[in-house]
This record gives C-alpha cells, structure tokens and sequence, in this order.
C-alpha cells in the first residue's frame, strides 16, 4: 500500500484518537482539581522532528507551545540517540517552552522494535512549584521569586521513576508529595499509554506506510493553511491593544502592537513597536511568542481542521530583541498567558481589517481570578483554590457577546465542591448585569462572586482591562472593567486590580466583579425587543434601557413606551459610527486602549 | 393474553416488536415517526401490523418525545427555584468553551430564561448543616410570580440538596399548596449527585419534559385503552430498566435516549444466551452509530452524558453516539485530504441515491457502488435508490478532484466510515481498561450489518454477530428489560471500617427507598433484587471508579479491589488511602422474558440457495458475489465470503476471507477470519 488520501486519513484518526485516549487518562487519574475540573493540560503526539502530529482539544495555550518542549528536551539531552526506550523526560524551562514554571512538560520518546518515531507528551499546570506566593504573584520581578526552574530530567530512566526528582520537586512546593506523585503519574502513565496505541497503529499499517501518512498529513495540512492565506490581500495590517499594567510598574500600560504581513501564502506577525521586557511578570519569550502567534493563526485559518504542525508553517512571528516577547533570564513571566490573549486579541483585530475574520469586539481579558491558599484547618495541609473566573465576550455583526466564558478548555469550580474542599463558603455566584457593553448587539456578561472566607488565607488577585476596558466596535460602547473587592471583617473595603500574598483572616470576604465584553453597532439601533428581554432578565436596568439604548420602559407594566421610545430614538442623531468609542459608560478618563490601520 | 409487545419510537422511524409467548412466534413491523403527533404513529404502527392489544399482557415503550423536545426547544415553560445568590448558576455554566480553537463559540441555551429563576432565603452547608432556615413567606410570594409568567413547571435546586433535602422538600410543600396542578421537580429526587450546575441542568430538564410526557403518556394510555389494552404501559428507560408509566410521569428525565437504551439491553441478553461474557454493540442507522460494551454480561451506567450540550447527572446506560452512519457525507478539503462525517445528509434530503436533492456523496451511495446494497434494501422503508445519481455523486465530490476511480473513492469512503467506528469502539473498551480483542461484536440498525466484518477486522474481533431483524433490534431488548430504579446518594467518607459501618444504614435507607418504588409499580417482592455499588477514589483524587461491593464489604476487600481497578483502568495503583464519594443502589424487579423460538434446521450436508450473483466490489476488485435471502436459511447453514445476505431493512456483508454460519435460534454468527482460529 502506498500513501494514498484514504491511508492518510485512516492514520490521522488513529492518531487523535490515540491522543484522546491519553486525555481522557490523565483526566480521570490527576489529582490536582486544577487538571480535573479546571482541565488546564493537554496532550500531543510528535514525530522524531518534534512537529506535532495530532492532538486531543484541551488548552490551546500549551499545545501549540508543547513543541517547544519537545525541542528543549531533544536540545537538553543532546540528540535523540541519547535517549532510551522507558526514558521520560521533565522539562519547565520558561525562557525556552512553557509561559511559567508551574507549567511541567512530560515528554516520552516512542519507539518500535527499538527504533524511534517520535514522542508523546503531556503538559500540566501543577499547582505549586514554590515561589513567593502560593500559585502565582502578581509582583515579581526576577523568576527567582516565581518556582523552581527544572531544566531536561530524567524523570524515568529506562522505566524506572527516578524519585529524587520528585523528591527534589516536593521539597520545593507547598503541595503534599503524594498529590505531586499523582499528579506526575497521571501524566507519564497518559505517555506510556500513547505510545503504546502509537505501536500498535505502526504494526496495523507498516512502518514505512506509517511514516510516509505522517509526512503527507503535515504537507496536506500546510496546503490548507497557505490556500487561506492566499485568499486574504496582500499587505500590511496593523493594530494597537494594551493590557492595564506589568503588575510592578502600576501606571504604565503594557502596549501591544502587531503589523501582520500578509505576502502571497505568508503571514508575518512582527511585533515591532510593542513595549520592550517589562519589570513585572508579564513577558514571553520568544518561543511561547511564536506559538501564540500560531494558536491566531489557526483560529484565522483552519479553526476546525485537525490540527497538525503543517497547519502553522506559514506563519512566524517577528520579535524585536527589547521586547515584551523576547524575555530574558531572570525576567519574571508568570502572567504572560495574558500578554498572550492580548497578543491573540491583537492579531484578530488586524486581520479584521484584511476582512479574513468576522469583527469581535473586547472581551473581559481571557484570564481573571481570585486564587486563596494556606493551611486547612482540619488537617494543617496546604491547600490552594484556584479560581478562574471567566467574562463576558464581545459582540458582533447579529450576535450578542456570550455571557462568562473563559477561554479555552478551563472550566470554574463548582460551589458545592469548593465548600467541601476548602475552607470557605461561597455567598453568591451569579452574572453581573449591566456589565456588557452597549450596542445594537450586546457584549456579554461578567460574572459576580462572593467568597466568604473560614480560614486565614493569602490571597493573589488578578484581574484585567479595568483601565484598558473592553473595547466596543463600530459604536458599540466597551464592557465594564474589572475588579475585587475586599470585605475586611473590620468593615473596611479595598478594591484593586491586582494582589499578591494578601493576608486575610477567616471571616473576610471576597468579591469580585469580571469585565463584560464590548458592544457591536450603535446601540439605538438595538432591536427593542432585544432591550425589552434584557429588562426583563434584568441584565440592564429601566434606566439604562433609556440612556444606552434609547428605549423608554413604562416600568408599571413593565411593558416598552412606543411613544417615548419614538420620540427618543428619532430626536438623537445616529452616532458617528467611523471609529471606537474610547471612553465607557463611567465619567472617569481611561487610557486609550484600541487602536487599527491598514498601511501601504 | 400472552403476548410481549415493544414498540420504539426513532428520529426516523419506528418499530415494533411482537411476541407470543405459547407459540414463541416473533413478529416485527417498522413505520414512519410521526413527527407531529407520535402517539398517532405508535397506533399506526400498531394498526399496520394488525396486533390485538386484547391479546396483550405487557407492552413496553421506548419514545424520543423527550429527546424532540429538547432538540426543538419545544418544552414547556419552566421556572426554576434556587438559593439566594444563585440565580445565574444554570445560565453561568461551567464556563468552558470546548470549541478550542474558534474565537466565537456560542453557548448552549438555558431551557430557563433568567426572567423564570427565582431565589429563596436558605442555605445549608457541605456536610447537610442547616445555616439559614427556609423563608417560607419568600416561597409563597415566588409561588405567586410563578403562576403570573405562566410556568406549568418548576424545577428546585438548592445547594447541597443532595447532602440534606429538607429546604427542596420545604419549598415544594408550600409551592404545592400555592401551584395547584402545577409540575414541581426536585434535584435531590432527580439527581442524588453534587455539582450544582449539572444537578440543576438535570432537574431542570426533567421539569421542562414532565408536562409534556405525562400529557403524551396519558393520551396514549387512553388510545390504548380504547383499543382493547387492559394492562399497564411501561416505559423503557435510559439506565436500561423499564418501569410503570405512572412514574415515568414523575421521572421523566428517565425516558430520555430509551432506544439505544433498548439496544444495549438487547446485546447483553444475546451475549448472554450466546455465552460471550464481553461484547460490543453496535448500532449504526442513518445518521449516528451508537456504540456499548457488555462487560462481564452487564452494560455500564454512567452520569457523564450531555443532551444538546447540557449536562445530564442521572444513570444511564453507557452508550455512546458517533456521528458516522450511512447518510455521513464524504467531503474533499482544501490541500486534498478526504473527510467522512460527521456532517449528515439526515433524513432529508438523505443520501444522493435517494434523488430527494441531495447532491454529496454519502456511505450509503458509496455502497451503492460497491454492490454491497441493493435497491431493495430500500423497499421495504418505501424508498426507491437511483444507482446512477450515487455513482454521479461519488465521482464529482471525491473520485474526480482526488484522481481516483469511482470504486477507488467508494472503497475509500467505506473504509474511512468503518475505521471511524473502530477507533471509537477501541477508545470505549480501552477506556475501560479492556482489550477490544476480548470481545465479541453484535451488529444491528439498518447499516450495521454491513460494516461490521470491516470494523471487527480493524480491531482484532473475531466473531460478529448479526440477530434477526436487526432493523428492530432496539425494540427486541426492551422485551428484556427488568423493572429498574437507580438511587444514588452523594456522602464523601474515608473507606474505613467505621464509614463502612455507617454506609451500611445509608444503604439500607436506599433499600427501602428502592423497594417502595418497586411495590408502586405492583413489583412482587419475591422478584426483588439489590446491588450496592461504591463510587471510590484514592484521596486527594477527583473521579472516581465505580466498583459492586457485598453488603458488609470489609474495608481491606474495598481497598483491594480498588487497586486492581485502578491498575487496570489507569495503569498504576498508590499507597494513599481510598475514599468513598458515592453509594449507588440498583434496585430491579424480573419481568416475564420472551423465550426465544429455535428455527427450522437444514437438512444434513444441505446448502443455503442463493438468489442473484452479482459484481460487488471487494479489495480493489469486482468479484462475482452471491446474494441469500435471510428467510431462506436455516439453523446449521453456512457460507464463506464473499456473500451478502438480505432481509428488510437491512443488509449484511460477509466479505472475502469470512465465514458465516447460522445458529439454531437463528442468529447470523460471522468467523471474521474464516474460522482460522478454529471457531
């Protein structure tokens, strides 16, 4: 048999099925929830070159950077033919694959009849590698402060687990060694696994058959790519986005901007002209950069194809060397997944105006959360509850913008299971109305979560675009920002962006309040249907209904006024719908936090 | 007066089954879904194949009235109740966006709008404490906006209901006393599972069904009556049991997916009778494949399902649904590679043979090609295939753009179809920690006979089974479902001795529980039977295994066992200290099974006739391939491939290299490999 459409398929199956089969081990066996519930891993499979083959859906964050680690390990142990059948390699080196350290790539060469193929891998975010707060800090300034940095180990040597690395990784981590063992088991055993199903797959086709599939899936998948490419007019396309601050230096926004170069069936993604490394921990390096570049470019491109490396080939990304995007040891990066969904915002922006994608206006900021860790006072064990808080999403052309939504495979804990688990009760948990930002399509919701804490706890915060707000497009008006507040049990309110290490005594409480995603359209355009269900639903007041949507609600019977509607919604002039409103509902100023052009 | 009936209403179609247990005679009928008015299709089905309900003593349902609804959003309007604080729990979801590389991704839609959900003054904590008493006087005022927007349902899900049901319970008291015929459905009598979204997810489709199928159900028990049926209608459900229609009015949630519930039932009780311990059923039609295993005789529950992307927190059945079946389109994509499914030509306009419009290529049409079905397959479901727009299709959406020849390109669609459902049967029986190697295969709906020998081949299975009448098979195993109700209570306990203990009156709770459901539904005692199962973890850890234990199981047995399973499914096993999350109660009551009927044997030495002999394209190749009419073998009779053997409604497919052979009851039992191993 030869290489023929049909072969190709038959392997392409097999392959994401394999990696499906991993997923699902390594979901059900983990024991940190921050795998199981929140689902923040994933699994690919490589050939010999570390191009990635197939992959199960999970994060696209981490999978289209797994090569990275891939490489780094190759790199590390000085070839593949250093390496051994039973070998299990652990890597977490932040300046050359994963965002941050927390983030651990387990990678298993894969053999058959003892020579090489290629390797399974799995990379997940455990949920403490030491550093100067539980999970995370928002003000760190040298990756010291961060984790422990593990370059290529040995984590099984021809089969054997090596424990004095995860006595090694124990010692430096405020989680037990038994939920670190599981963890890291989970993984490796998801690995074996893989390579296993790979074998087999091998032995049904031939090895020759096998590799030749292989091959033709990355050419077929690079085709498709560079036909979408083709379509898109050649040019430069740029656009301008901002994240609130790097955490240390509080005033100064971090800027992001990008000039895609479409040129026949490339695209260049150059980032000159975006803030240089930034002192707080929210920079890439340039690796990461490129794979973030890539994860825009499959959603421009191919959002539905299986993804293989084939699919990314035609796109690079341009890093000047002072760069956000190109961070240096020591410099801190634990949030520069944020930098990321910025980087990603930015990208789609500028291909909006090539029209290779449908306008999406701002979302909340891909990533908020309030995170609380400590002793559990039943046993003294450290525990550390990581709380995603998803947003609201923006709208577009004939849509409203999805209420709290994070992105990617992420999921919140649920209440019953955080109040068994950890020391706290939680009081509310619902959507935060009026939060999604006006427009004849509405942006979506953001949520609202009240935590009452039974313990002492630290807690790190961090939330975004509540400087930088949401954006709106064609006259909608942007989402609210972000927030949490802080009930001390004295009475007293804080409220703030970002936190790190904040101690708080049982009895507090926390609240927070995520951003709702921008509007679409001039909102006196909105259907007044659609304003009266939003009243009705109670996701805008009576009184908002007025002023955003020009919508006059006779509120005893709750029904539309037809004649104040008329008379309102005649007597403003429509909008100047040329640019994006820059300012939100609130009287305050904020920076200027979107910016789009087409050059040349 | 004995005689069994089943009838399965389908997306499609739907089906009867009949039989006499004196003459031990089995009839089978099949007719167009009425969309509109299902109960008026089940009549017609009944009138069509002229059954006397007079004669009947148990009739057993399986019906997609539920399924439709919520596919359609056609349910009624719901409100739900919940905990202060809590409203936009079901709208807030689990926040994921699966779709993982798209920027836009829409949610599923609440069954509730949030003008429906109304909060309550209560709280109770993790371990069942009350912190904050029911407000009553909150319940009454809600009881009044209820009636106002018009709800002719509620659904209740407090937090931690499941730990202590007393505040649901409070607030369907004083809502029934204010909501006089008004439908109330509590999460903790729905689903005894933590996990407040999903929990909520359930009761409030079950709320969003209840009217409608107790209206369905009451309507056709009245037809029914009218025509003679003296008996009480039972419903098939998705964890495999049947149980009375009266409850089925409360449980409705229950009555959701009953068909492939039907199937599965099916293929445990043929593995039974056959003597595979193992085996996997599969159940391909139109538009999906619907795949389940029998491990050691009995299919698996699972709470892990989602209809229309909502989540679905009640035992069902394992089955899983694979978007590959006959009408799979096979596409071309850019950069040249070929894709099959799961995009379906559906019902209508339906394969290009069908000349209903449709203009893709399909499996169907691929086999067309291939001469692996004829036209009069298609007869007996009232359609007539054109050969010629198949072949049309074929060329222009796959053999010309990928510079093939039509029966290259067929062949090709065929095989990418058969090794979708292999890979997903692999990943089904490794998941579970299994071989699929260990298993036998049991074929059944309208086009998987066909593919079967293909998918055993691909996964190592030697042995096919085709029953009779496939193209009814759901309905043949609701005939031996036992009544069944699953109970299920969330309670988080270390696995030691003294939890054990106490798990001990939990279960005996459950018991009693379980046998008051039973006795409702006029079980005897005698025919009573309870299994005890523990869901279980190691400590630390989330999902948990689910394992059958004895009553007074001994803490050592429980870790033990636990190991094993945990070696087996996920490869390793640890020193830390196991913890129980939930005890599961099967409680079932025996029914009065068919006793199947031997066929006629064949002479000594004598040969099946064939029909026709006609070209079918097997390997790259056209070969000379006799076709049997089903009817005309008999017990004993054997063949090799290739051959093809018709019946109504469905076609099965021996290929080169197989042998079938046909076994006293009348079940076509395929040696994939010809018999090599010595079978």
């Amino acid at each position: 048999m030869a290489a023929d459409t049909v072969t190709i398929e038959l392997i392409r199956n097999a392959l994401i099925s394999v990696t499906g089969e991993m997923r699902t081990k390594i979901m059900r066996s983990a024991f940190s929830p921050i795998i199981y519930e929140s689902l923040d891993f994933s699994v690919a499979f490589f050939n010999e070159r570390a191009e990635t083959l197939a992959q199960a859906d999970g994060l696209p964050y981490f999978l289209c950077d797994l090569p990275n680690a891939v490489r780094a390990v190759i790199e590390d142990v000085g070839g593949v033919e250093h390496m051994r059948a039973g070998d299990v390699f652990l890597v977490n080196d932040p300046y050359r694959c994963s965002q941050h350290p927390q983030d651990v790539s387990i990678v298993k060469p894969a053999y058959y009849r003892g020579e090489h193929f290629g390797f399974t891998a799995v990379r997940v975010h455990l949920i403490d590698l030491g550093g100067k707060a539980g999970f995370a800090s928002t003000d760190a300034t040298e990756i010291f402060q961060e984790g422990l940095v593990i370059p290529t180990v040995h984590l099984h040597s021809e089969g054997r687990l090596n424990e004095e690395i995860v006595r090694l990784m124990a010692a430096n981590s405020r989680m037990s060694r038994s939920t670190m063992l599981g963890d890291l088991q989970a993984q490796v055993g998801a690995c074996i696994v893989g390579e296993a199903r790979l074998v087999e797959v091998i032995e049904r086709y031939g090895f020759e058959l096998y590799r030749e599939c292989c091959d033709a899936l990355l050419v077929q998948g690079e085709a498709y790519a560079r036909a979408k490419v083709r379509e898109i007019p050649d040019g430069r396309y740029v656009a301008e986005l901002f994240l609130d601050d790097d955490g240390v230096n509080r005033d100064e926004p971090v800027h992001i901007k990008v000039t895609l170069i479409v040129d026949e069936s490339d695209m260049v993604v150059d980032l000159t002209g975006s803030s240089g490394p930034c002192a707080g921990p929210y920079n890439m390096n340039p690796n990461y950069t490129n794979a973030i570049c890539r994860i825009a470019f499959k959603s421009l491109t191919s959002p539905h194809q299986p993804s293989n490396e084939g699919h990314s080939r035609p796109v690079r990304a341009l890093v000047p060397a002072q760069s956000v995007f190109n961070a240096q040891r020591p410099s801190p990066v634990f949030w520069g997944f944020k930098t990321a969904g910025t980087l990603v915002d930015c990208i789609r922006r500028a291909a909006t105006q090539a029209v290779a994608a449908q306008p999406v206006a701002g979302n909340y900021g891909w990533s908020c959360g309030a995170h609380v860790f400590g002793e559990h006072p039943a046993d003294g064990s450290f525990f550390a509850m990581v709380d995603e808080a998803g947003g609201g999403w923006g709208a577009r052309p004939g849509a409203d913008g999805e209420d709290a939504m994070v992105m990617g495979g992420i999921r919140n804990n649920p209440v019953e299971v955080s109040e068994r688990k950890f020391p706290v009760k939680v009081e509310a948990y619902e959507l935060r109305a009026g939060s999604g930002g006006a427009g004849a399509f509405r942006g979506g919701l953001g949520v609202r979560r009240a935590t009452r804490l039974l313990a002492d706890v630290r807690l790190v915060a961090n939330f975004e675009r509540s400087q930088c707000l949401p954006w709106g497009l064609h006259g909608g008006q942007p989402g609210q920002g972000s927030f949490i507040e802080i009930h001390h049990p004295d009475d007293r309110v804080e409220r703030m962006q970002k936190c790190t290490n904040h101690a708080l005594p049982a009895g507090s409480r926390v609240v927070y309040f995520t951003g709702g995603g921008g509007g679409y359209g001039d909102p006196r355009e909105r259907a007044i249907g659609r304003v009266m269900d939003d009243v009705r639903r109670g996701y805008i007041t009576p009184a908002e209904a007025e002023s955003a949507y020009a919508v006059c609600v006779d509120q005893d019977i709750g029904r539309v006024d037809e004649g104040g509607t008329r008379s309102l919604r005649a007597g403003q002039g429509r909008s100047d719908d040329a640019g994006e409103t820059a300012t939100g509902g609130a009287s305050e100023t904020r920076r200027p936090h979107a910016r789009e052009s087409r050059e040349g | 007066m004995s005689r069994s009936l089943a009838v399965d209403i389908g997306g499609t179609f739907t089906d009867l089954v009949l039989f006499d247990h004196e003459t031990r005679e089995l009839r089978v009928a099949k007719s167009s879904s009425s969309p509109e008015s299902l109960a008026d299709g089940v009549l017609e089905c009944l009138a069509g194949a002229g059954v006397d309900l007079a004669e009947v003593a148990f009739f057993v349902h399986g019906t997609t009235v539920g399924l439709n609804a919520i596919l359609e959003g056609k349910g009624v309007p719901t409100g739900l109740v919940t905990t202060r604080g809590f409203r936009d729990v079901y709208a807030i979801g689990r926040m994921d966006k699966p779709d993982m590389y798209s920027y836009v991704y829409e949610k599923p839609t609440p069954l509730v709008p949030r003008d429906l959900v109304f909060e309550v003054d209560e709280r109770i904590d993790a371990f069942g404490e009350v912190l904050a008493p029911l407000n009553t006087a909150d319940v009454e005022s809600m009881a009044a906006s209820l009636r106002q927007h018009g709800v002719s349902s509620v659904a209740v899900c407090t937090l931690h209901a499941y730990a202590n049901p007393a505040h649901e319970l409070g607030i369907q008291q004083v809502l029934e006393q204010h909501m006089d015929g008004t439908s109330i459905s509590l999460s903790h009598e729905v689903s005894g599972e933590w996990r407040e979204y999903e929990r909520t997810s359930t009761v409030v489709m079950n709320a969003y069904l209840q009217p409608l199928i107790t209206a369905y159900l009451e309507d056709l028990g009245r037809q029914l009556a009218r025509r003679g049926y003296r008996r009480s209608l039972y419903v098939m459900q998705c964890n495999g049991g049947i149980m009375d229609a009266s409850l089925a009015k409360a449980r409705s949630i229950q009555t959701l997916l009953s068909g492939p519930a039907g199937g599965a039932i099916g293929a445990s009780q043929v593995a039974r009778r056959l003597g595979d311990a193992n085996m996997i059923s599969l159940d391909m039609g139109g538009t999906s494949c619907d795949v389940s295993l029998v491990i050691d005789g009995e299919v698996g529950l699972t709470t892990d399902t989602e209809i229309n992307r909502l989540p679905v927190l009640v035992p069902m059945l394992q089955v899983k649904a694979i978007g590959a079946g006959g009408g799979s389109l096979a596409q071309v994509e850019v950069g040249g590679s070929l894709r099959v499914g799961p995009q379906s030509a559906g019902a209508r306009p339906g394969p290009a043979c069908y000349g209903r419009g449709g203009r893709e290529p399909t499996v169907t049409d691929a086999n067309l090609v291939l001469g692996r079905i004829g036209a009069e397959t298609f007869a007996p479901l009232g359609l007539e295939v054109q050969p010629d727009l198949a072949a049309d299709a074929v060329t222009r959406g796959v053999a010309r753009p990928l510079g093939m020849n039509l029966e290259e390109a067929s062949e090709g669609i065929v095989r990418l179809v058969t090794n979708h459902m292999a890979n997903a049967v692999r990943e089904i029986t490794i998941g579970r920690g299994r071989s699929p190697k260990d298993f036998s295969l049991l074929a059944f709906g309208g086009a998987g006979p066909m593919h079967a020998v293909g998918i055993a081949r691909e996964i190592g299975v030697s042995r096919v089974v085709v029953p009779p009448a496939p193209g009814t098979f759901s309905a043949w195993g609701m005939l031996f479902a036992d009544f069944r109700q699953d109970l299920v209570r969330t309670v988080v306990l270390p696995a030691d001795a003294c939890s054990l203990a106490e798990s001990e009156s939990l279960f005996a709770e459950l018991e009693a529980e379980g046998r008051a459901l039973l006795l409702r539904q006029d079980v005897v005692e005698e025919s009573h039977e309870f299994a005890r199962q523990l869901d279980l973890r190691y400590r630390g850890q989330e999902h948990t295994l689910t394992l059958p234990v004895p009553p007074a199981v001994a803490a050592s047995a429980v870790k033990d066992s636990f190991d094993e399973a945990h070696r087996s499914v996920y490869g390793y096993d640890l020193a830390e200290s196991i913890e129980i999350v939930n005890l599961r109660l099967a409680a079932r009551g025996a029914t009065d099974r068919p006793e199947l009927k031997p066929i006629e044997a064949a002479e000594p030495g004598s040969r099946p006739t064939a029909g026709r002999r006609s070209p079918v394209y097997f390997e790259g190749a056209f070969c000379a391939t006799p076709h049997y009419d089903r009817a005309d073998l008999r017990a004993g009779h054997t063949l090799r491939g290739p051959a093809i053997v018709t019946e109504a409604s469905s076609t099965t497919v021996v290929p080169p290299g197989a042998r079938m052979s046909v076994d006293a009851y009348g079940f076509l039992i395929v040696d994939t490999d010809g018999g090599a191993h010595g079978g």
